[in-house]
């Protein structure tokens, strides 16, 4: 072979493997963009200009701001965008982690019934008034946040007696999701007026509950746990050639998936405990990633967490403007966008991702 | 980055400085005592019985902001829509309107009252259809807007009517006084004691065919419970606005034709009355304690005309001719 | 490095599969486990790569037991290349081969990771498949693709499970002298499950035959490939000749 008919395998991973970071950073820079042009969106006339110096005036003396523009940007619009892309984060993360535990890539913290299990704790908590813990509104947040990490016991407890398949894993998660579907059911025909609302409200998911009391403690928790599974980028790539040859590559597949199926259910619990049910991020965001580069998971799981801050983000700030004043529940929007999006998916893919 | 937002929630926790000027102080609904400012200049009324309250007071020029479902009386309408209901508020409308108070209905969840105040702005939140509490949010509203003497006017007003209908059915036996099934918005949503509607029905001098049941709410009941109670009288508390008579009467042909009810005395008497909510709560609620009271026991309030009070109440509180149709027959 | 199965039973659901299987196999020897289907050739391969776990025997390399080396040394020493391979999300050929360096990477893929891929490719003759993506391959391709992952794990003992069970013979006879190449050049040992048993008559030194859950005779193929052995153990009548090397050429005539 002569110099220039040598093919450079180094060469092109190098080349690949830049591109996916820029990528990366790429999609980092768009969030953080984007939450700057949220700022300054709203009902409220503020001007851009003005949004940031109530930003800035924070941390510099600054010509002066008025009271009202500071309570809109930093006591409404702020820790909600913050809320909006750390859930996006969350379920980005998530979803792309629980595709690759159990290689198959129409999971989502939703099909698991993690979500159910919280909208169920949540709605015994609104329409029973009886909690685990706490008090005031948190009773709703910790119930919803326990149902999670209870359903995937569940789940994980019956794939455990039935043998940890895959499938046995996904149709547990099935079937806890029609159960709490039909408890919660139940729970919505019994109720009074009020709390019927309040639950046909959490079934939609909104943002619109988002306080920097819970924003400061989501972010820090949100980072450590997706920096957790991070760390499972590598055994989550050789999973997906299939249990035989990760086993073979040195991995303990059932510590791996108990360990990352715990970690994701906490991260998606955490969040969704305070925004309600918010459907196809975490579906999507992964497949959104996979398109453009591939399902490196070293890629994979940062980027999906940043399409899903970016997905979120775009929604619901879409859903506080669009139709001044009324406000759309967000996880409407996110379907009505999730889902042609998702058939537009199953309908170009190129690449047949599963046999 | 992260000490920057730590920074961030600390400074924009520290309060703001409150407009400090003469003052009232009210006791709302949720036992808060609301400083209002006195004489209030601008308010936003996210509840349509306070709404309809302060105009009767004649204090429609104050309100800069409704919800949507304040409509009536129709001077309401140019008024810019700050929220569906109150359960969904738009805060940055509001405090860009920058009121001096907020009247709001229980549905405020608390979240949202703390972001109104933090903001600067006092919220009241009063109990709409609850009948015993409307004098005394009548009282309120009058004091917010320094109207105190019309507030008494028609506080005088509904009492008036109010002791008449009390007075008249106080001597009732048990007996003589009817059952009532009372349904709200849907069919068999039977209402119990403990709800305006169930309270209202005792204070016409009925009994509620729900009264051994839990009180407080609406439940679901079936057509044998209810056959077996055999009402005397069934009233359906139809929802939303703008009725017709053809709409009510067909509410009403509903409830006669209804598969279980066949046999019940109250449709074979014809004794089936629908009502609508623009009478039901806020200043016309005693229109429907008067509809009730002579649905009940005609001959003891054969002298009252509920129609012609309403039209004396409208014509004199809202300066406007009754229109529309509330009650069907 | 010798790897020695010592008495290895295994089974399950009440099923037993294996019973008492005993082998050495020395260092730089390709070694075929040929039977019928069922005979747990398979599932033997399985048992010695700690995929399944027996109930009974113990597998040792270098004398010393297998069970007690932690996951990541024992897949430093054995890699498995299954029967077929299924993607079921989109990676490159680089990345599914580099997959084989996990044993050896912490967090950080180093450079010298980068170039071990890179020569296994280029030794396995796919190095211009490097960017491409699986699923876009041929089925030849794709196991030699599923070789060079293990060849990346840098293993003293290859195992492969009917390695030729797919393929065209074109890619059979490329993926055969491949293991040849790599036995010879770098000293390593291959175990194959072998279906095809002119394949593995031409290319093992060894043959072990599996029948009964047991193992039926083990030795050099010109010995061991003679038509009463494939009676016996296939239930076929069948005629042995010597191809042109003076190796065993099976020709099965019919069903006993």
């Amino acid at each position: 072979m002569t110099e220039d008919e040598v093919f450079d395998a180094e060469e092109v991973y190098a080349r690949a493997s830049w591109k996916k970071t820029l990528f990366t950073l790429v999609l980092f820079v768009a969030v953080a963009l984007l939450a700057v042009f949220a700022v300054s969106m709203g009902a409220a006339s503020l001007g851009m200009g003005e949004c940031f110096r109530v930003v800035l005036a924070e941390f510099m003396p600054v010509e002066e701001v008025s009271t009202f523009a500071q309570v809109v940007v930093l006591q409404l619009r702020l820790p909600r965008i913050l809320m909006a892309i750390i859930t996006g984060i969350s379920l980005g993360v998530a979803g792309a982690v629980m595709q690759g535990v159990l290689r198959n890539p129409l999971v989502s913290p939703y099909t698991l019934g993690l979500s159910s299990g919280a909208a169920c704790g949540a709605a015994i908590a609104i329409v029973l008034g009886v909690g685990l813990l706490g008090t005031g509104r948190y009773i709703i947040v910790i119930n919803a946040f326990f149902f999670s990490l209870l359903t995937m016991a569940v789940v994980y407890g019956i794939s455990r007696i039935k043998g940890t398949s895959v499938e046995t894993l996904i149709l547990a998660g099935v079937a806890m999701g029609y159960l709490f579907s039909a408890v919660i059911s139940l729970l919505k025909y019994t109720s009074g007026h009020e709390e019927l609302r309040e639950v046909v409200f959490w079934l939609m998911g909104g943002l619109y509950t988002a306080r920097w009391e819970n924003v400061i403690v989501l972010i820090p928790a949100v980072f450590f746990l997706t920096a957790l599974l991070m760390r499972y980028s590598w055994d989550l790539n050789a999973m997906s050639a299939g249990e035989e040859v990760a086993v073979s590559l040195g991995i303990n597949v059932n510590r791996v998936r108990v360990t990352c199926l715990t970690l994701s259910t906490i991260l998606t619990a955490s969040v969704i405990a305070f925004t309600g049910v918010i459907g196809f991020i975490g579906l999507v965001s992964p497949h959104v990633c996979r398109l453009l580069i591939g399902n490196d998971h070293r890629y994979l799981i940062p980027c999906s967490g940043l399409v899903g801050a970016l997905l979120l983000l775009v929604s619901d700030t879409a859903c506080r403007t669009m139709i001044s004043p009324t406000e759309i529940p967000v996880g409407i929007l996110t379907s009505f966008i999730g889902v042609p999006f998702f058939l537009y998916l199953l309908v170009r893919k190129k690449r047949r991702w599963w046999q | 980055m992260f000490v920057c937002l730590c920074l961030l929630a600390v400074l924009s926790q520290m309060g703001m400085a409150a407009a400090s000027s003469e003052t009232v102080t009210i006791v709302d609904y949720t036992g808060r005592s609301v400083e209002v400012p006195s004489p209030v200049e601008t308010m936003i009324s996210l509840s349509s019985y306070a709404s309809e309250i302060l105009c009767a007071l004649g204090g429609v020029d104050k309100i800069v902001g409704r919800d949507s479902y304040s409509t009536y009386p129709p001077s309401l309408d140019d008024l810019p829509i700050v929220g569906q209901s109150s359960y969904s508020p738009s805060i940055e409308l509001i405090l860009e309107l920058d009121p001096d108070l907020v009247i709001a209905d229980t549905m405020l969840t608390d979240d949202n009252r703390e972001k109104i105040e933090s903001g600067g702005v006092p919220v009241m939140v009063i109990r709409s259809g609850d009948p015993e509490r409307t004098m005394a949010i009548i009282r309120d509203l009058g004091t917010v807007l320094d109207r105190n003497e019309r507030a008494e006017e028609l506080v005088a007003f509904i009492d008036r009517y109010h002791s008449i209908v009390e007075e008249r059915t106080a001597g009732l036996e048990e007996e003589d006084k009817p059952v009532v099934l009372g349904e709200w918005a849907s069919p068999w949503n039977a209402a119990t004691p403990g709800t305006g509607f169930g309270d209202k029905i005792a204070a016409a001098g009925g009994v509620s065919i729900a009264a051994d049941e839990t009180p407080g709410s609406y439940m679901v009941v079936s057509s044998e419970w209810v056959a077996e109670r055999n009402p005397d009288v069934i009233i359906f508390q139809k929802s939303g606005k703008n009725h017709t008579l053809e709409g009510l009467e067909e509410t009403r042909n509903g409830i006669l034709s209804r598969s279980g009810l066949a046999d019940v005395k109250a449709v074979k008497d014809g004794r089936v009355y629908v009502v609508t909510s623009g009478v039901m709560g806020g200043a016309p609620s005693i229109i429907s304690d008067l509809y009730f009271a002579k649905w009940f026991h005609p001959d003891l309030f054969e002298d009252i005309d509920p129609e012609k009070v309403h039209e004396e109440l409208v014509r004199k509180f809202f300066d406007l001719e009754l229109e529309g149709v509330y009650v069907f027959p | 490095m010798k790897l020695t199965v010592s008495d290895l039973t295994f089974g399950y659901n009440g099923k037993t599969i294996l019973d008492g299987i005993s082998l050495d196999i020395e260092k730089g020897v390709i070694v075929s486990l040929v039977g019928p289907n069922g005979a747990g050739k398979s599932t033997l391969i399985k048992c010695i790569d700690r995929i399944l776990k027996p109930q009974k025997g113990t597998v040792y390399i270098d004398g010393k037991e297998a069970a007690q080396l932690s996951s990541k040394d024992f897949s430093k020493t054995m890699g498995y290349v299954p029967q077929s391979t299924l993607e079921v999300f989109p990676y490159t050929v680089f990345d599914i081969v580099l997959m084989g360096r996990r044993p050896h990477i912490g967090w950080r893929v180093t450079g010298n990771d980068v170039k071990i891929v890179s020569r296994t490719l280029r030794f396995m003759g796919i190095e211009e498949f490097a960017s491409r993506y699986f699923d876009e391959l041929s089925g030849g391709e794709k196991q030699k693709i599923a070789m060079a992952r293990a060849l990346a794990q840098e293993p003293e003992v290859l195992l492969l499970d009917e390695p030729t069970s797919n393929l065209d013979i074109k890619h059979q006879l490329e993926v055969m002298n491949i293991v040849k190449k790599l036995v010879s050049e770098r000293k390593i040992s291959a175990i194959m499950a072998m279906h095809d048993l002119n394949l593995a008559s031409r290319f093992s030194d060894s043959i072990v035959m599996l029948k009964d859950k047991r193992v039926f005779k083990v030795g050099d193929p010109r010995s061991i490939l003679i038509s009463e052995n494939i009676e016996r153990v296939y239930g076929v009548k069948a005629e042995v000749i010597k191809d042109s090397r003076g190796m065993p050429y099976i020709m099965p005539i019919e069903p006993v």
